[in-house]
């Protein structure tokens, strides 16, 4: 009896604990998204306008999401009242959670529609992103996300979708290029089976294969950790070069099963996912380590003309460094209220119209949108002035940290 | 055979259980003298399968007493009886089908120590059913009821009992493995072993039993010595099919 | 395909069964005892890879450490990987599961995945969300030549260590008075109860037992990959339970069968050959075709009633499984009222099915020999394996908890 007892006492604890840590995690998620449309006095002269942020501050990429709210709220500061035809016109933002989901994303979508925004900035996530697109497509609402970099965001060729960031693709054909300028003559292509990698390492590959490069395609799972079938697969090969198009633990790994399994010669370079410095660690050491080969998906800060000012009053503002893209979805937002302007008009077939020809001069550099699809560029893509596959930034690792090789 | 200013082997005093908010047994008295064999008749749901329980520690009283040798033993462990010497051979034997023969004696020892007294316990259970002795590395499993009626008798006695407990030797088994069965009862109270046994089938418990108790409703209904309970009309009517 | 290939790709499928069966074993025994699946089991192991590794980090070794001091460092990291989880899988049992026992078996499982959602999130509470990686240690790296392959010494001694505790692990549950206690409880509860075994501590043992051998397991991982990350349990709990399930929920070598049979197929099947891999298809043919030809038609004729076993009965029982295209059939349509006969021939033409499409896979294997399975099919590999092993078999390779087996 008193051993029962004191087993329902245990499991009542438990659960006390239970519930006191989904208290808890449900503390960090909450949400102050939404501001209240207040002083709404239409006198003529002012019209307010709505613009909606479809971001994900709940879900996998939290501080992603919270980074693109507040790059939209610091442009909103810049660009949110403006001049048209005599009226003044103030933005009202709208910001939505789509918790980085397919289903969620349509959802928020189809709110967004109902709010009668007249543009959205988002969403943060490429699967997010490709079930929002064609709800906004058949209502005609243009859609510039400042974070979606995967090759595939824009399949259907929608013309309402817009880009500030850069398509991923522009660093599978820059790893392509790369690896042919370092002379390799068979590369394997090796991807997780995530939508990022795949789309990175197929367009490497059709580059290396216009080049004359012999290819082997291989993958694995995010989440593994052995790679003995697919070490086995490229020892057998025979490769000069590896270009590991998914994140930075399965590619330390990979590394340190290749260098185990003596091809440390092997050249290893991969995208963004791998530029890491915790990469170093994966591999098990700098000796693993270095001279792994990255690129990255966008002007390092420093080239990036406005960057400095829009440091500074980021940090004023919120206290902190620039979170990732809060840079480009401040430009998503000027670039849509600089469409606004050009096109004299709210009608968002008009500010469509106007995105397509604009020319912008943002923080992170000149750039305009593309107009239809070409080989690596997809339509609505950011078309950065003086981008060329060759000067998309490089990186190696020397010491334990990433230092430009460009 | 039994005196009554020899100190029982086995006594329950009122003892009453609970099955959740069920009450069970509701006040019952048993008297076990050592040598002795008893047994308790019942109806289905009398509380039979229940004293069983209660004997081993597996079910404790919620009101009465157990005595063990005059010893009150209501909070004492299942191991702990085992080691005081009462044994049990279940209802449908419940041997571990999987194990060998070897091994269900072995468990029937398991709460014993003395490993050179369990060899020699070992070989008197051989003597005693030579056949176990042949098929040791088998597993209990495959034996035929006869043989599974054995280890179930063996693996009781390899604990050393001073008294064995049984439940329902008849259930389910044909009228000659019945009979084996309690030719084995009387074979092993020969031994010296007492002999608790828990049964439906009056006619034959009573036919080698010294005394009986006969259980109804988790109340005492009657007892007796054999000959008394056999010629009970009450109870020739009610369970004796006469 | 070189006879290295085939060799490292055999000691990497080897060296990953061996991490599988040591997780496995824990899932298999407590499903053994208490017909529950023990879900919290893959965390223990996650906690043991994590105390070992911040052991080995505590201790402040690296690849310049003496090798004496590393291998007492390993011998320290050893005893808390093995000391944490058997703490933990105690304190689980007596927490969760015990005040459950009893209650319908839906109630453990439930209590089982919520235990495994704490831990879990304990873990990121404890050790932070990034994956922790030790240094290269001299051990890790270094590689002896084996059959002339040259090979990781670390791979050997995992395979080495998991078959010595496996052996271990057979004498305790076979020999020993608490081993045989275990199986007795695994058999009958209630029985044990009543020979005097304290089923609890039979229970509690079982616990600490594939706890200590799943926190080995976390050792080795983390000497092995150099990095653990907190989810990896969920990934190697599951692998390690299906090989549990394939060769036999509750049977301990079957166990170590089944986590064998996963990890080659993992490695296998996407590293050699079609034309190799047929030969185990072949082997699979030859195995079908015995128990087509042999085994069925002599149990059915064992279960014949004696005044009908006439030679010619036999001889068209065993016509029937030959299906021999004269006899087979004749006998098929001329005594179809036969009840024997007609459930034979169902049988038979399922089981020349099966061995027919056998032989039309090994022939397209040996028509493609030098093609090679892309690794994107590498999980889908071991499942469709794990599939038609447990269509024919369905209580595993070895067998639900029978014979000896836990």
């Amino acid at each position: 009896m008193v051993q029962k007892r004191t087993g329902r006492v245990l499991a009542l604890a438990l659960a006390a604990l239970l519930a006191l840590s989904m208290f808890g995690l449900s503390g960090c998620a909450a949400d102050d998204g939404g501001d209240g449309g207040e002083g709404n006095g239409a006198t003529g002269e002012v019209e307010t306008i709505k613009i909606g942020v479809q971001t994900a501050l709940t879900g996998p990429l939290p501080d992603y999401g919270l980074a693109a709210k507040n790059g939209v709220e610091l442009a909103l500061e810049d660009f949110g009242t403006f001049e048209m035809n005599g009226t003044t016109y103030e933005v009202e933002l709208v910001v939505l959670d789509d918790k980085a989901e397919p289903t969620e994303a349509a959802v928020v979508a189809q709110t967004m529609v109902d709010e009668g925004v007249v543009g959205v900035i988002g969403s943060l996530t490429t699967g997010a992103t490709l079930s929002a697109i064609p709800i906004y497509y058949e209502n005609r609402i243009p859609q510039i996300s400042g974070s979606v970099t995967g090759p595939k965001a824009n399949e259907t060729g929608a013309d309402t979708f817009f880009r500030t960031c850069w398509n991923d693709a522009i660093q599978g054909e820059a790893l392509g290029v790369w690896a042919m300028e370092l002379g390799a003559k068979k590369v394997v292509l090796m991807d997780d089976n995530g939508a990022y990698a795949v789309g990175l390492a197929d367009v490497a590959e059709d580059t290396l294969k216009a080049g004359g490069v012999e290819t082997l395609r291989q993958n694995c799972q995010s989440g593994d950790k052995d790679f003995s079938a697919q070490v086995a697969n490229i020892k057998e090969f025979g490769p000069d070069a590896i270009i590991f198009t998914g994140y930075h633990p399965e590619a330390g790994l990979m590394r340190k099963q290749m260098v185990e399994a003596g091809l440390g010669d092997v050249i290893f370079m991969g995208g963004d996912g791998i530029r890491s410095e915790e990469l170093v660690a994966q591999t098990g050491g700098n000796a693993n380590a270095e001279g792994i080969y990255a690129t990255f998906g966008g002007f390092p800060e420093e080239q990036q003309p406005g960057y400095a000012a829009f440091a500074a009053k980021y940090k004023e503002k919120y206290g902190e460094e620039v979170g990732p893209y809060a840079q480009n979805n401040y430009d998503a937002f000027g670039a849509l209220i600089a469409a606004i302007k050009a096109a004299g008009s709210t009608d968002t077939e008009e500010i469509i119209a106007a995105l397509q020809t604009l020319s912008y001069e943002g923080v992170t550099g000149t750039f305009g949108f593309a107009t239809e699809s070409d080989g690596a560029v997809a339509k609505g893509d950011i078309v950065v002035e003086g981008l060329t596959p060759s000067n998309v930034p490089r990186y190696v690792l020397k010491d334990g940290a990433w230092v430009s090789a460009q | 055979m039994a005196s009554e200013q020899q100190t029982p082997l086995l006594e329950f005093r009122d003892v009453q259980t609970y099955y959740g908010r069920i009450q069970i047994l509701k006040g019952v008295d048993y008297k076990v003298y050592p040598g002795e064999i008893v047994c308790l008749l019942g109806g289905n749901a009398s509380g039979k399968s229940t004293t069983m329980k209660t004997i081993l520690g597996i079910v404790k009283p919620a009101k009465g007493e157990v005595l063990w040798e005059g010893e009150v033993i209501n909070g004492l462990r299942t191991a702990e009886r085992i080691k005081r010497g009462i044994a049990t051979v279940p209802e449908n034997r419940r041997l571990f089908p999987n194990l060998t023969v070897l091994e269900n004696l072995e468990m029937g020892a398991y709460t014993r120590t003395d490993s050179a007294a369990i060899a020699e316990d070992l070989e008197r259970v051989y003597e005693f059913f030579p056949k176990l002795a042949e098929r040791r590395k088998q597993r209990a499993g495959t034996l035929s009821g006869g043989e599974q009626q054995m280890v179930a008798f063996g693996r009781a006695l390899m604990s050393q009992p001073k008294l064995i407990c049984m439940d329902e030797p008849s259930m389910g088994l044909s009228p000659a493995l019945v009979d084996q069965n309690f030719e084995l009862i009387q074979q092993v109270n020969e031994q010296g072993v007492a002999v608790f046994v828990v049964e439906q089938n009056a006619n034959a418990a009573l036919s080698i039993a010294d005394r009986g108790y006969v259980l109804q409703g988790g109340r005492l209904f009657t007892e007796g010595t054999a000959v008394e309970l056999l010629e009970n009309p009450e109870l020739k009517r009610a369970y004796l099919g006469g | 395909m070189s006879f290295d290939h085939i060799m490292s790709v055999t000691i990497g499928g080897l060296t990953v069964g061996m991490i599988y069966a040591l997780i496995a074993l824990g899932y298999t025994m407590v499903y053994g005892v208490l017909k529950f699946i023990n879900f919290a089991h893959g965390e223990v192991f996650t906690v043991g890879g994590y105390v070992a590794a911040f052991s080995l980090l505590a201790m402040g070794i690296d690849a310049s450490t003496p090798w004496l001091k590393v291998a007492g460092a390993i011998a320290l990291a050893l005893v808390a990987a093995v000391t944490v989880p058997m703490v933990l899988g105690f304190l689980i049992e007596r927490i969760a599961y015990r005040p459950l026992r009893g209650r319908s078996r839906i109630i453990p499982l439930l209590s089982a995945i919520g235990v495994s959602i704490v831990l879990q999130q304990l873990i990121i509470i404890i050790f932070g969300p990034k994956p922790v990686t030790i240094p290269t240690l001299a051990l890790s790296s270094a590689s002896v030549s084996f059959l002339g392959v040259n090979v990781r010494v670390l791979a050997l001694v995992i395979i080495a260590v998991s078959a010595a505790l496996m052996i271990g692990l057979t004498y305790l549950v076979k020999s020993t008075r608490i081993g045989k206690a275990m199986r007795a409880t695994s058999q009958d509860m209630e029985a044990a109860e009543m020979m005097g075994i304290d089923t609890n501590r039979t229970i509690a043992f079982t616990f600490l037992v594939g706890s200590a051998l799943a926190g080995i397991g976390g050792l080795l991982v983390v000497m092995y990959y150099g990095s653990l990350k907190y989810d990896a349990g969920f990934l190697y709990g599951l692998k390690a339970f299906t090989a549990a399930v394939l060769g036999g929920i509750g049977n301990i070598p079957g166990a170590v069968v089944g986590a064998i049979v996963l990890g080659m197929t993992e490695t296998y099947g996407v590293s050699v050959d079609l034309g190799f891999l047929a030969w185990f298809v072949v082997a699979g043919l030859v195995l079908g075709l015995y128990v087509q030809m042999v085994r069925v038609p002599n149990r059915r004729l064992a279960h014949i009633a004696a005044d009908r076993r006439t030679p010619e009965y036999e001889r068209s029982i065993m016509n029937v499984y030959r299906l021999t295209p004269y006899h087979g059939i004749k006998t098929l349509l001329a005594e179809r009222t036969d009840a024997l006969l007609s459930v034979s021939a169902v049988d038979a033409v399922r089981l020349m099915a099966g061995n027919i499409f056998l032989a039309v896979l090994a022939a397209v294997m040996f028509i493609n020999s030098s093609a090679r399975i892309d690794t994107r099919w590498q999980p889908v590999i071991a499942f469709v394996v794990l599939m038609v092993i447990l269509m024919f078999r369905p209580s595993g390779i070895l067998g639900e908890a029978v014979t000896e087996k836990v």
